[in-house]
């Protein structure tokens, strides 16, 4: 994997194209706008002290719970993004079975297929695009030998969505009728070949974990709670956390994140009751009949407990919840 | 409907035809000038020589403004054929002023006229954009590329590309413009 210092020194393409973003169903398309020249060489300043940030910061590896503050970057390999394991037998998928989303790794495969060759991209027209809503804006410089992408997770239009009115200030203020394009002074992610940088905390989470894909996607994530034969959800549980689920987004994103945990498959429900325990909670708030029971109000709960979001004050010993949460050593 | 990705607009189309309309007094600035050597009268053939002074004129400006003014991306080659038929099939409309009379009533130029509007309005709607007999003079050749694996588009490029040469290209209404240049990392 490529160090700080290799990307710091990285060498930027002649050509810079301009790739907008967004979300067709569960999968992340692009389309190119055409960029004057002049766009250049201020886009490639701002590339350039994006990499700069990351000789400047301190690297760290990443996990899918971790968390980056403001004086670091993650490095890291597509390979380490949070994949779940494909437990369908070949043969054995029925028609009623609904189609799992794209994870993480898959979504930014996918991405860096897209931002590959932005010249295979369909190019946009201007007045396409306007007021209209993106997921992101992405500068990809290619050269002789690969291309590099700086993407930002903004929506360069979004200025026209606020009902603004915009004026050109001359000897008669006119009005900007033409769709105008706010570009940000910093980017989110810098993806090359297989490898990323991400510069901001939520980079990789807001990126490809879109709510309305995680609520759209709770049915496959229910079936794949119905898969985990060592957890036995009952089918009225599993009712409640969909139901639960459908009703707030954001605890569908929860869901979404619980699902791509490696330790979830490993989970029984005296491991459950166990950590319930040792959290000073009743376990029958959460296991009856040796099987998961939740209430509705309970399913944020519960995905809190399979998600081990919970630890101690090392000095006053209250209970608390971890909202950002580090793997800080393996062993 | 949802807000999210491009729409279809009809303004967007609206630029693209304009684009395209200027190309079409392009691709005809030749026959202008054929028309202006074969009519009689002054007037006609200041009309035609400044319709095709113009056409020349404005390939100059587009292909020049694409290639100084807007910053190419990168395309792969992986095949190319030369579209020279497709040209030459055009080129019949060329025969339009050797069928005409040197010195044309108004019933004639109404009828020049609407042949002429007719082919504005297959060029503008069609693909024919490509098919350019100026872009020729011009030295441009005009080849049917296959690039970065599965896309397909027409290119204008003075020397015939080979496979899997880098090339940067500019969009011009609709195809490519090889913009020159090398691609070296800076």
């Amino acid at each position: 994997m490529r160090t700080a210092e290799q990307w710091t020194s990285r060498t930027l393409g002649r050509n810079a194209a301009l790739v907008l973003g967004w979300r067709r169903g569960s999968r992340i398309v692009g389309g190119r706008l055409n960029l004057a020249r002049d766009m250049n060489s201020a886009l490639r300043q701002r590339a350039r002290a994006a990499l700069a940030q990351i000789g400047e910061r301190t690297p760290r590896s990443y996990d899918a719970a971790a968390q980056l503050e403001d004086d670091e970057v993650f490095l890291l390999d597509v390979d380490q993004l949070p994949s779940h394991p494909k437990r369908r037998e070949p043969g054995k998928r029925s028609g009623a079975e609904i189609e799992s989303p794209p994870d993480e790794q898959e979504e930014a495969s996918a991405l860096i297929d897209l931002l590959a060759k932005p010249g295979s991209l369909d190019p946009l027209l201007a007045d396409g695009v306007r007021g209209r809503i993106f997921l992101f804006y992405a500068v990809v410089f290619t050269g002789r030998d690969s291309s590099i992408a700086f993407l930002k997770r903004h929506n360069p239009g979004a200025v026209l969505k606020t009902d603004r009115l915009l004026g050109l200030l001359g000897q008669d203020v006119t009005r900007i009728e033409d769709p105008v394009l706010i570009f940000e002074p910093d980017f989110d992610l810098i993806i090359e070949g297989n490898e990323l940088a991400a510069l901001t905390p939520t980079a990789l989470r807001r990126l490809f974990i879109d709510l309305d894909v995680a609520a759209a996607a709770v049915p496959a994530h229910v079936a794949e709670l119905r898969r985990l034969r060592r957890l036995r959800f009952p089918e009225s549980t599993l009712e409640t956390i969909a139901k639960a689920c459908a009703k707030r987004r954001l605890l569908a994103g929860r869901l979404q994140s619980l699902i791509q945990t490696e330790h979830l498959a490993k989970l029984t429900v005296e491991m459950v009751k166990a950590y319930v325990a040792g959290i000073d909670e009743d376990p029958r708030r959460y296991i009856r009949d040796g099987k998961l029971v939740v209430t509705e109000e309970d399913v944020g709960a519960l995905i809190d407990v399979l998600d081990q979001r919970h630890y101690r004050g090392g000095y006053d010993k209250l209970l608390r919840r971890a909202d950002r949460t580090s793997v800080i050593r393996q062993s | 409907m949802s807000d999210v990705g491009p729409r279809y607009s009809p303004r967007a189309e609206l630029t693209e035809a304009a684009a395209r309309a200027r190309l079409f007094l392009s691709s005809y600035a030749a026959l202008f000038g054929i028309l202006a050597i074969r009519f009689d009268g002054l007037a006609l053939r200041l009309v035609c020589l400044g319709l095709c002074l113009i056409g020349l004129a404005d390939t100059f400006r587009i292909t020049h403004s694409a290639r100084s003014r807007r910053e190419p991306y990168v395309i792969t080659i992986d095949e190319s054929e030369d579209t020279g038929g497709e040209v030459s099939g055009y080129l019949a409309s060329y025969l339009l002023p050797f069928v005409t009379v040197s010195a044309p009533g108004w019933r004639d130029l109404l009828a020049y006229s609407l042949f002429l509007v007719v082919g504005l309005v297959i060029y503008v709607r069609s693909n024919l954009v490509r098919v350019n007999p100026t872009l020729y003079l011009f030295g441009y050749r005009v080849l049917r590329v296959r690039y970065n694996t599965s896309k397909k588009q027409y290119l204008l490029i003075r020397i015939a590309p080979e496979i899997g040469q880098m090339l940067s290209v500019v969009d011009v209404a609709g195809v490519m413009l090889d913009a020159g240049g090398d691609d070296a990392d800076c």
